[in-house]
């Protein structure tokens, strides 16, 4: 039900543009991360998905793979 | 986004069947369905709640509360009653940020049989519902509907969820509660909280960042805690450690098993020479054991010789009577002597039978060779010497001759020969025997001499030294076997730990992801908190100012809302100064709505009176859609109840111009005043008027005709100031404001 994702976004991408670089990452790949996981959270709202925690962590975990190999 | 394109009631309580198609037309949203008090409001909303909800939209105890229509006598067949409600949504509000075209069509349609049942108990009704039926349709591209894959509950509840039902399709009084009840209800202040900050949390996406937040920072204790675990398994120096003690045993071992080989070929070859010359002393020994036993042997054959020997002479013995034991062993000597004597006799030695002829031969005095023998010639005296020589020897040549002749007697006895025979077999016989025992005494002192050669103490000493091999032997093969054994559980201690260096290295590089992990999961934790702190802070900000304004856009110039104020010691809106949102102090994830007076003292809500609250709800209702951008319908019921002049003129207003779609059920005199007509004239896209067949002037009531002889409510387009052959009311005909619709447009 959220609609305001928009705005989420936005500050999502503030967030991510001063926080990132203090750890040497993309903050483009950080809020597509971060949308992501929150999409999967919304969803998770409405109805309870099957291991959204593992597939979340899996998220996270390529993620910081591929951020460490781009450094 | 959500916006209802069309709902279908049948056979709904006091519908038969209605179909209302809201306007969806953002420059005029709005949509008014002009119902009297009494003539199926609270009924049409409750049809779309169960549309939407089924069972559990439905007041008080479900199971006795009728769907069906009152006309309807319980029977078996039964009764089927339909809501359907088409609505249209954008999907997935992230889908149309990505710019993708995502609207779908829905229907929801839901239906339940009603039929009858025999009451068992006194207050039980005399139905049941059954096969209750949803079903939630989505339009493909094609235009053609297919059920949707998630099913019913999983889209509504993501598009209107159960908890916000008060929030869409209200009933006025229930939206009350999101500051504190209505007049006939108070609630307790943490379920206003509760519900408060549901709605503000779920429609400004503020529960889903902190939920979102709430897991990843959840995942980065997991990748702490995992990080920690991998870490500390790792213990990589002091398993190191191990293994390097562990190898330097294994070379101890090695080497000591070295050792002892070699040590042990060394004892091999001395225990072999050993052997050898115990095998060289014991072979002699053999035959100084086998002499031993000759030595047995020799003195049991010379005793057996020595008995053979005498029972040979035994048997000789007992074979003869004495005089012929006598004469056999005299035979021997017997034919001894005859063989001695007989050649003497033979030659004349023996003239013993001569002499007498001799001395008749000197009586007649002649010699057979004719000389005179009377005197004493000489041939004479020859003779006489001659038998004087042989006088001499007479007696003795008697006695030969005599042994002779004995002798020949003997000799031509018929047993003679046999005795001597005899004798010469058992004397042949002995003297084998002693031959035998002669050649056993030689023997026998052969194997004295060879055994006085043997040295026993030289054998025992080999023994000895053999023992001593053997048992330095052995005590080097149990060493080698316990080294062996060791070496193996080394080297099985050192796999093991050699894996589990592996492991641990595994387990570092895992540490090391995951400590990646935790860093980037750290990082989205605070950009998510960041971000949410911000958007709760100028959102909620916003919404606290949003509400404000809309607020005073409906209270401004408030004269005249006192006159429609029943109760005196309440708060009215000229008192209220400031309304809005808040978090409650000790915690950011609550709200509260407040309305404080003009000293800046917060009032209560239930200080407050129903036409405030109503108002104040409708704020942070509006407020909450328009700061979180939410299309949503608005369906109300009395929500201009309690209000007049121009707040009621401008409620009306701001909800028309705030709402998405509001979808709003007015009485007739909600509408009375021109200004809320020239508002619905304004911003109505669509225009309905609800008409109960029982309010019918024969009952009592207004309706001028009976359209349906049943007790239903029946719909019409008619607008605020229009009436149609089913709507008409008293008055309405003689009233110039308004105007009669053609039959043809009515009813539906
Ligand atoms: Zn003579
Ligand atoms: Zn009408």
């Amino acid at each position: 039900m959220v609609s305001n994702f928009e705005r989420i976004l936005a500050e999502i991408r503030k967030e991510a543009g001063q926080i990132a670089p203090n750890y040497r990452v993309d903050p483009d790949s950080v809020v597509n991360l971060i949308m992501g996981i929150v999409d999967l959270e919304d969803q998770h709202r409405v109805k309870a998905q099957h291991g959204i925690k593992k597939k979340i962590r899996q998220m996270i975990e390529t993620a910081a793979i591929q951020a460490s190999e781009v450094r | 986004m959500l916006l209802i394109r069309r709902i279908e009631i049948v056979n709904f309580a006091c519908f038969d069947q209605v179909e209302i198609r809201p306007s969806a037309n953002p420059k005029r949203p709005l949509t008014v369905i002009r119902a009297e008090n009494g003539s199926g409001k609270t009924t049409l909303l409750r049809a779309i709640r169960w549309g939407m909800y089924g069972e559990q939209g439905l007041p008080g105890n479900p199971g006795s509360f009728s769907l069906h229509p009152a006309a309807w006598q319980p029977d078996s067949q039964g009764i089927e009653t339909r809501v359907s409600i088409l609505f249209e949504t954008d999907g997935s509000s992230r889908l149309q940020l990505e710019g993708k075209p995502t609207n779908i069509e829905y229907e929801l349609r839901r239906s339940v049989t009603t039929v009858h049942r025999e009451p068992s108990a006194k207050d039980e009704p005399d139905f049941r519902r059954v096969r209750e039926e949803a079903q939630l349709l989505e339009r493909e591209p094609d235009g053609s509907w297919v059920p949707n894959v998630h099913g019913v509950g999983r889209v509504i509840e993501e598009l209107l969820p159960w908890s916000l039902r008060d929030f869409f399709v209200m009933d006025a009084d229930e939206a009350a509660d999101f500051v504190g009840g209505s007049e006939n209800k108070e609630i307790q202040r943490h379920e206003v909280i509760g519900k408060t900050s549901f709605a503000v949390r779920a429609l400004l996406g503020l529960e889903v960042f902190d939920s979102t937040a709430e897991r990843v920072a959840s995942l980065r204790r997991d990748f702490e805690r995992d990080a920690t675990k991998a870490t500390r398994n790792a213990e990589l120096a002091e398993k190191q450690a191990e293994l390097d003690h562990v190898r330097g045993r294994l070379d101890e071992i090695e080497k000591r098993l070295e050792r002892n080989r070699h040590e042990r070929a060394d004892t091999d070859e001395r225990l072999a020479q050993g052997r050898g010359r115990l095998e060289a002393l014991i072979g002699s020994l053999g035959a100084h054991d086998a002499l031993r036993q000759r030595l047995t042997d020799n003195e049991k054959h010379t005793q057996r010789a020595n008995e053979e020997r005498r029972s040979a002479a035994r048997e000789l013995s007992n074979d003869l009577t004495r005089v012929e034991m006598l004469a056999s062993l005299a035979a021997r000597e017997v034919r001894h002597v005859e063989q001695l004597l007989q050649p003497l006799y033979d030659d004349g030695s023996i003239p013993v039978r001569h002499l007498p002829f001799v001395k008749r031969l000197l009586e007649t005095g002649t010699c057979v060779c004719g000389q005179d023998l009377t005197s004493a010639s000489d041939h004479a005296n020859h003779i006489q010497e001659v038998i004087d020589r042989s006088t001499e020897q007479k007696d003795h040549a008697d006695h030969l001759a005599e042994v002779l002749d004995a002798a020949t007697g003997l000799g031509r006895h018929a047993d003679g020969e046999e005795w001597a025979d005899r004798t010469d077999d058992h004397a042949k016989a002995v003297a084998v025997l002693d031959e035998e025992i002669n050649n056993l005494t030689q023997t026998r002192l052969d194997i004295d001499s060879k055994l006085d050669d043997i040295d026993d103490e030289e054998v025992e000493n080999a023994r000895g030294r053999i023992g001593m091999l053997e048992q330095s032997l052995s005590k080097i093969d149990r060493e080698i076997t316990s080294d062996q054994e060791a070496r193996e559980q080394l080297a099985k201690d050192s796999n093991k730990l050699e894996g589990d260096i592996r492991a641990a290295r595994r387990q570092e590089a895992q540490a090391r992801d995951l400590e990646r992990y935790e860093e980037t999961a750290a990082m989205l934790v605070q950009v998510l908190r960041q971000a949410y702190a911000r958007i709760q802070d100028e959102q909620v900000r916003e919404l606290d100012a949003e509400m404000n304004a809309l607020f005073g856009s409906m209270a401004a110039n408030v004269f005249d809302d006192e006159a429609v104020e029943d109760n005196q010691h309440k708060a009215t809106l000229r008192m209220i100064a400031k309304v809005g949102l808040r978090p409650l102090e000790d915690t950011s994830a609550e709200y509260e709505i407040f309305a404080d007076n003009s000293r800046g003292r917060s009032m209560p809500p239930t200080e407050i009176n129903g036409a405030s609250r109503r108002i104040l709800a409708l704020s942070f209702v509006l407020g909450l859609c328009k700061v979180s951008r939410t299309v949503a319908p608005l369906v109300a019921d009395s929500l201009l109840n309690f209000t007049s002049g121009s707040v009621r003129t401008n409620t009306l207003r701001v909800t028309a111009e705030t709402a998405s779609q509001p979808i709003l059920l007015l009485t007739g005199s909600d509408l009375e005043s021109q200004n809320e007509i020239d508002l619905v004239n304004r911003y109505a896209g669509a225009t309905y008027t609800l008409t109960g067949q029982w309010q019918h002037v024969d009952q009592g009531g207004d309706v001028v005709r009976l359209t349906d002889n049943r007790q239903v409510s029946l719909l019409c387009d008619c607008g605020p100031r229009e009436y149609c052959d089913v709507c008409e009311r008293l008055g309405q005909a003689q009233d110039e404001r308004c105007t009669r619709r053609q039959e043809s447009e009515a009813p539906r």
